[in-house]
């Protein structure tokens, strides 16, 4: 409450100082309406044309709107442009029509007031202005899709500015214009499908999303302009992951991670995103260190209150650790609810194939749709090993020859667990195992034997590079 | 926005001044005809209503009251338009004691313009050469000084400008300046002259008036009896009279709301542009007494206000106003019932006329010209065609009355090699016949296919690609001309077709429409599960169904069966090329939802993207998986197509190479890719696995050579041979032989091939192939992944046979 009110005071109080705005609407008086052009003009075109006044009530706090703008004050334009600020948009629910626009004498009003102002690039703060406000004007309707066309509309202008400007008080705006457009993208495309059109607003948004980004990389004027960067790579990483199409975040990662990037200078909170996209996608292309690196970082700087976006971390974080050999308790994972990962743990334990195929099969669709399926797959010699270990640890019981295994054995194990693998299966495993360095030794195909190394038969998984 | 340097802006503010006098004499005689009460307020633009107005006011002629007070002398009635000549002098006062400098100006009026240009600037240069000196490096490509300096200095000077811009202001060209200067020695009577000399339209082969009179009988009418005998003043009058008819009540109120609350000349300047730009699309389409206008949003004015100061006017960027149609050429002129279109348009060189006007200000003017031009969108681009023939006509007449000017005009031009890139002057009148065609050809050559028609149209007998364009540019819907909006349908009966890179727009006459293709791809999926049709003939006849597809958009059931059977047959020959083509194709047509055999091609790209995803395909890969899962009943292919993908993710070898031999139709074909990197990692594996040796015939059945009892016998499975393929399931390359002999043979060949080495145990000679033995050890580290032997020609499967066959 305190903040509040030293603040109003300072609006009310503060129009004195604002002579130009003051000017501007003089301006707008004397000039706009000549006198030869009232000749020919019917009575009901000077009443319409009288309407456009200085105040126009479905616009909201456009004169402090116009007021950051001239003042180069980006937070408080980035908060007016908000399409979630309840006041602007109470104001245009007032003023627009049921259909989604506005009156024309307020678009008229938005076009001639932003023309007015002493700035340099006010032509495009024109066009961002009246398209902001049709664009909320659509969305207070629910035509989501009208409204992300309007907004698709300034993008280009406020990247102009953006671009244009030599300080780098655009960063809040367009940073929040780019997460509203790709939120806005994704309801446009929920609408379309409704409507069973095939139409991609997502892919629209992306290569919109593209302009901002080579803006916040060429750092044109001002150094401080690569701080809208990473925000705008995230909320391209979000909108990549949605759309499936990874490869285009490639250059996004190039740039990041160049070394004359600032990374710690940002927010946490963009950083643990940021961090958790990277490692996601190396998961993908099997990266697997940098995907473990990159994940526990996310997962080691979320707030600890954050418990589904540490989830999301734990999510893709466990399969790579069970693939470095170090498994997780269960009721850690039960904590995260990701008891999904709970068989696959209790195969590695037990050397089960078939406990684990059964929950690959289980979980496939699921795993595929998350990406790690094919990394959960890789588990497979892991499990063999173990199993082979544990053959071998029975088979040294009282056994002299305690080094050798024979494949006989082994095989028995897996029939056990009504796996079907004939004698050149079991074979190829376990020389896939050596060839793995999971196990030392060697198989001697005459006596059908393993003989195992005597000095660490069994290295550890995490001693291995994945 | 930057502007050119100090000298240019100068002249840029001076263009402004220049403005009125140079407007205000297209104004036409149904124009200066009408009463109406802004038309003298002099505000200094020229706006809609008032020409609606006077359009209104020229239709109705006899039952107006004429304006008492305002209405210029000589302008009374629209009568008047029938007598050219009498009416000229009034025509010519007008424009100096009103002050427009924006008047709405069709080409015919441009057109008499270059003529008239022509005149005032060749009285000029004839009467004192060089007399007006410009100050170096200003703004003056139109100008005397211009001839004298080279060209680069005239580019230099405004090199902000790019030259589609700039190429409208250099319009009156230099040369046409020159050359007619003879007509101008007798000043008073040879406009009139003029108007009947040229007559540039009638040796050229005719656009189709015909038709297009059927819509528009008033312009038809008009253009037939201009063609006829009467004066060209006549047509423009009636010409300008007709879109006139095309307006609605409730367009001009629109018109009127538009101006009611514009405000500086700058706004009104944009509003004209874009209300033209509305309306001219509004009659394309037809939607000029449909539409509500009363509902209809007026136009934004997005474009900065600035445009107003000469130099290159900047678009707005998104919504972009449509292109007018003349972007591809000009429009025929019976068929632009609009502004825009007739300030297209060509067709008013069939009416030039050259008002007579005294000699004064020509520079000015001039310069206005090309200012007006460049802010004018619609009218900007003037097609090469258009302005040749602008540039022709001019010449051509002053060439009637004196040859040796044009020579003198060359000359003059010559060294300008910049203007004469840029500016389409009359060179072309002095070309030889050969020259011309020579150019044809050379344009021909470097330009797409669409403009080097449109060059072709100029001159040349009109095939078919020329009317075809011509139907193009007729119809120009609003957005930027694109082909895509115009569907051919063929009319070609033949089966076989081979296939032509297209070179031109599609003739239908060469292509095949839905039903013949249908039969000729069944044709050809049986010569090819007969084995009658090589895959080279296969190809030409696919990629010649392909294209007809293309050009017809046919994106259904058929064209999806023609990728399918392209893909099998690629893969089949190995023709991985192909095969990505169709397959992409194929993607993007299941995807929008055409029937076909998705599943199949779905495991297709699994696999593919399985085989390559060391190489970048890795993510491609996931997102196919998804799709593959979300399948409600994932078929037998796709199914096979994951376990393989699982299989080369846990680098289970062995399981690969059965899934090999149990691959479902094409699918070996796809395996084959990682096939040989499959076998060289698990002899690796094997080397390191096992000691101290590994016999032959066992190492065969492990690296997959000899087919293993337990494996399922697809043959018996599906007999049904899929189109496009010869046998119901693909061999592939790397089968495994079901005699133990020749599949040991054949992993002894390979083993050989990587380097491996091979030791004999002394103990069996009875048994030569078990006698052979891999020595584990000494392999380690020493394996060679066996080359492929490179074909000069690129294709390993091509038999000099089919080559030669094919180069026939």
């Amino acid at each position: 409450m305190k903040c509040s009110r030293p603040s109003r005071t300072k609006q009310r109080f503060g129009n004195f100082g604002h002579r130009p705005a003051y000017s501007c609407a003089k301006l707008f008086r004397t000039i706009s309406y000549p006198r030869f052009h009232i000749f020919g003009l019917t009575k009901l075109d000077i009443h319409s044309a009288k309407q456009v006044g200085p105040r126009h009530g479905s616009l909201g706090d456009f004169q402090g709107l116009l007021n950051a703008i001239r003042s180069f004050n980006g937070a408080k334009v980035a908060r007016l442009l908000s399409l979630d600020n309840e006041a602007q948009r109470l104001a245009v629910r007032q003023g627009s029509s049921p259909n989604g626009t506005l009156p024309e004498s307020a678009l008229r009003y938005i076009h001639t007031r932003t023309c007015g102002l002493v700035h340099d690039c006010k032509e495009h703060w024109a066009v961002v202005l009246r398209s902001h406000y049709l664009c909320l004007a659509a969305l207070l309707s629910n035509n989501h899709d009208q409204a992300f066309l309007h907004m698709a509309d300034y993008i280009s202008d406020m990247n102009s500015i953006f671009r244009e400007e030599n300080g780098a008080w655009m960063v809040p705006v367009v940073t929040q214009t780019a997460e509203a457009l790709r939120l806005l993208a994704n309801k446009a495309d929920e609408q379309l499908l409704s409507q069973r059109q095939h139409q991609c607003r997502k892919e629209a948004a992306g290569s919109w999303l593209q302009k901002f980004y080579s803006t916040a990389k060429t750092l044109k004027g001002n150094q401080n302009k690569s701080m809208a960067l990473l925000p705008v790579v995230n909320t391209m990483f979000k909108l990549y992951f949605k759309l499936n199409t990874l490869r285009n975040c490639k250059p996004c990662i190039q740039a990041v991670e160049h070394p004359n990037f600032s990374f710690t200078s940002f927010p946490q909170s963009e950083r643990v995103t940021y961090k958790y996209f990277a490692g996601r996608l190396a998961i993908f292309q099997d990266q697997l260190a940098k995907a473990e690196a990159d994940l526990e970082y996310a997962f080691n700087h979320c707030p600890a209150d954050a418990w589904h976006n540490k989830r999301l971390c734990l999510y893709f974080l466990v399969p790579v650790r069970l693939l470095a050999g170090s498994l997780p308790s269960e009721a850690h994972l039960a904590a995260f609810n990701l008891q999904i990962y709970i068989p696959f743990v209790q195969a590695m334990k037990s050397g089960s194939t078939q406990q684990l195929a059964a929950a690959l099969k289980q979980h496939q669709v699921e795993l595929i749709r998350k990406g790690v399926y094919l990394q959960l797959v890789k588990l497979q010699p892991i499990v063999m090993r173990r199993l082979l270990k544990r053959s071998w640890v029975i088979n040294r019981e009282g056994n002299e020859k305690g080094h050798l295994l024979p494949l006989g054995q082994l095989q028995k194990a897996i029939r056990w667990q009504q796996m079907d693998m004939d004698e050149d299966d079991v074979e190829c495993a376990v020389a896939n195992l050596i060839h793995k360095k999971y196990v030392k030794g060697y198989i001697s195909h005459k006596n059908q034997v393993l003989v195992l190394s005597k000095a660490d038969p069994f290295p550890a998984v995490s001693a291995q590079q994945i | 926005m930057e502007y050119p340097a100090q000298p240019s802006t100068a002249t840029f503010t001076g263009w402004q001044g220049a403005q009125p006098g140079f407007y205000a004499g297209y104004s036409t005689p149904a124009y200066q005809s009408s009463a109406y009460p802004g038309y003298y307020h002099g505000h200094g633009v020229f706006d809609y209503q008032n020409y609606a107005n006077g359009q209104q006011a020229a239709q109705q002629a006899s039952e107006a009251p004429p304006a008492p007070e305002e209405a210029p002398p000589g302008a009374e009635e629209p009568a008047q338009a029938q007598q050219p000549i009498s009416t000229a002098p009034a025509e010519v006062q007008a424009p100096y004691n009103t002050q427009h400098p924006w008047v709405q100006h069709t080409p015919q009026q441009q057109h008499a313009w270059n003529a008239y240009y022509a005149q005032q600037w060749g009285q000029h240069v004839n009467a004192q050469p060089g007399a007006i000196a410009y100050p170096q490096g200003t703004y003056s490509t139109e100008q005397p000084s211009a001839y004298s300096s080279p060209a680069p200095a005239a580019a230099a000077a405004h090199p902000q400008i790019p030259p589609t811009w700039s190429k409208p202001a250099a319009t009156p060209s230099p040369a046409a300046a020159i050359r007619p200067a003879p007509i101008t020695a007798k000043p008073a009577a040879p406009q009139s002259a003029i108007n009947f000399t040229i007559k540039p339209q009638m040796a050229k082969p005719k656009k189709p008036a015909a038709t297009n009179g059927a819509h528009y009988p008033n312009a038809a009418a008009a253009a037939a009896s201009g063609v006829a005998s009467k004066p060209a003043y006549t047509q423009v009058a009636a010409a300008s009279a007709a879109p006139s008819k095309a307006w609605p009540p409730p367009l001009r109120a629109y018109v009127e709301r538009a101006f009611g609350v514009k405000t500086t000349d700058a706004e009104r300047l944009l509003l004209n542009v874009k209300l033209k730009e509305i309306i001219t699309k509004a009659e394309e389409t037809g939607e000029c007494w449909t539409r509500n206008w009363d509902v209809f949003p007026l136009p934004s004015l997005t474009e900065p206000v600035s445009t107003v100061i000469p130099g290159p006017p900047k678009l707005p960027e998104k919504a972009t106003p449509p292109r007018p149609a003349a972007r591809w050429g000009p429009v025929p002129a019976a068929a632009s019932t609009s502004f825009k279109s007739q300030a297209c348009s060509d067709s008013g060189s069939e009416y030039s006329q050259a008002p007579g006007r005294p000699g004064h200000r020509r520079s000015r003017r001039s310069r206005s010209r090309s200012r007006s031009l460049s802010l004018d969108p619609s009218s900007r681009p003037l097609t090469k065609k258009q302005k040749k023939r602008a540039a022709a006509e001019v010449a051509k007449s002053a060439a009637k009355v004196k040859a040796n000017f044009t020579i003198k005009g060359k000359k003059a031009n010559k060294p300008n090699v910049w203007k004469r890139a840029t500016s389409e002057d009359a060179d072309d009148v002095v070309l030889d016949e050969g020259e011309l065609r020579r150019r044809q050809q050379r344009d021909r050559r470097f330009q797409s296919s669409a403009r080097a028609a449109a060059a072709a149209a100029a001159a040349t007998i009109p095939n078919f690609d020329v009317m075809r364009l011509k139907e193009l540019k007729s119809d120009a819907g609003g957005a930027e001309q694109r082909f895509d909006d115009k569907v051919i349908k063929g009319t070609c009966q033949k089966l076989e077709k081979s296939y032509f890179r297209l070179t031109a727009a599609p003739d239908p006459s060469v292509v095949r429409p839905l039903p013949v293709l249908k039969s000729a791809l069944s044709k050809l999926v049986a010569s090819l599960r007969d084995g009658s049709a090589t895959y080279f003939y296969a190809l030409d006849q696919f990629k010649g169904m392909r294209q007809d597809l293309t050009v017809q958009h046919i994106h259904d059931e058929v064209a999806a069966q023609v990728y399918e059977a392209h893909a099998r047959a690629a893969l089949e020959y190995g023709d991985m090329a192909e095969y990505n083509q169709c397959q992409q194709q194929l993607e993007t047509l299941h995807k929008s939802g055409v029937k076909g055999c998705e599943q199949e091609f779905l495991a297709c790209r699994l696999l593919y993207q399985s085989a390559h995803s060391k190489h970048g395909e890795a993510t491609a890969l996931l997102a196919t998986l998804q799709a593959a899962v979300d399948q409600a009943q994932p078929s037998r292919e796709v199914l096979h197509a994951i376990s393989v993908c699982e299989a080369m993710q846990a680098h289970n070898y062995r399981a690969c190479f059965k899934l090999y031999a149990s691959a479902p139709r094409m699918g070996r074909a796809l395996m084959d890719i990682a096939y040989p990197n499959l076998r060289f990692d698990a002899l690796r594996m094997l080397c390191e696995g096992f000691r101290p040796t590994l016999s032959v015939s066992h190492a065969a059945r492990l690296l997959g050579f000899v087919a293993s009892t337990s494996q399922p016998d697809l043959q018996e499975q599906h007999q049904e041979i899929p189109p496009g393929s010869s046998q119901p399931q693909f061999s592939g390359k790397h089968a495994a032989a079901a005699d133990a002999q020749m599949g040991e043979a054949a992993c002894l060949a390979w083993l050989t091939s990587c380097q491996a080495v091979i030791t004999s145990s002394p103990g069996a000679i009875g048994a030569p192939s078990n006698s052979q033995a891999l020595d584990c050890k000494a392999c380690v580290g020493k394996l060679v992944m066996p080359q492929v032997e490179a074909v000069t020609h690129g294709d390993v499967n091509l038999a000099l046979d089919d080559f030669m066959t094919h180069a026939e």
